[in-house]
């Protein structure tokens, strides 16, 4: 017998769940947006905001474990090249924007020297573009070889 | 979609929202908002209370569209 028995029914659940998933999504995007301005703007060493980080990197595997065990990748696209630049352009992209914020705010060089900054935020661009693109490649790429896996376990024997 | 059938028969039935809901252990707003078309029941749902009001799938759940009509 379980120990919690549910005492809801199917549509309080999914209710339920829907608000826990908004719920989530703020704290997750809420939780970033706190480590950015700790970690990039007002420069603050790691011990201020490392038990943040940890807490958002575990929700982060927490997600990319249940997934990919469940073959699921996105609400509005799926695992295709172009997604993968898309994303990781937008990605990179809004990184490199703070970066060069922060960087102007922080460091004196820099805020003279915009060629300087140019080229650094370029790289840091550059680099996080491909860093992002390979993990979308290689998760995207495993979250179809699941979803291939799960559809076979379901096939009609005739079919076979 | 408003599922007026599912409210024809529960009526036929003389049979109320909080009674219904009981017999296929929901709540009332579950059983209100299936009848509103507000929420899509589960087929394990549908069949439950299916047989709460003695009827099929069909009777309570099944829209007829034009053209698939043969």
């Amino acid at each position: 017998m379980k120990k919690f028995k549910k005492v809801v029914d199917e549509r309080q659940e999914l209710e339920l769940y829907k608000i826990e998933h908004v719920c989530f999504w703020i704290v997750f995007w809420l939780l970033l947006g706190s480590i950015i301005v700790q970690s990039m703007f007002l420069n603050a060493p790691f011990s201020q905001w490392g038990f943040e980080w940890t807490v958002f990197m575990i929700s982060c595997g927490g997600v990319m474990v249940g997934c990919y065990k469940k073959g699921q990748w996105d609400f509005y696209s799926k695992p295709t090249t172009k997604n993968y630049l898309i994303y990781s352009l937008i990605g990179s992209g809004a990184f490199a924007v703070i970066y060069a914020i922060t960087m102007s705010m922080n460091n004196a060089y820099l805020k003279d020297n915009l060629l300087a900054l140019g080229a650094l935020t370029a790289f840091i661009f550059a680099m996080l573009f491909a860093l992002i693109f390979v993990a979308l490649f290689v998760t995207g790429t495993l979250v179809k070889k699941r979803q291939k896996k799960l559809e076979d376990q379901f096939k009609d024997d005739d079919q076979q | 979609m408003k599922n007026i059938k599912l409210k024809v028969a529960r009526a036929e039935k003389d049979i109320s929202q909080e009674e219904l809901a009981k017999r296929v252990g929901v709540t009332r707003q579950t059983i209100g908002m299936i009848e509103a078309g507000k929420f899509n029941p589960s087929l394990q749902l549908c069949i439950a209370i299916c047989k709460a009001l003695g009827k099929t799938l069909n009777d309570l759940f099944w829209e007829e569209n034009d053209n698939e009509k043969i």
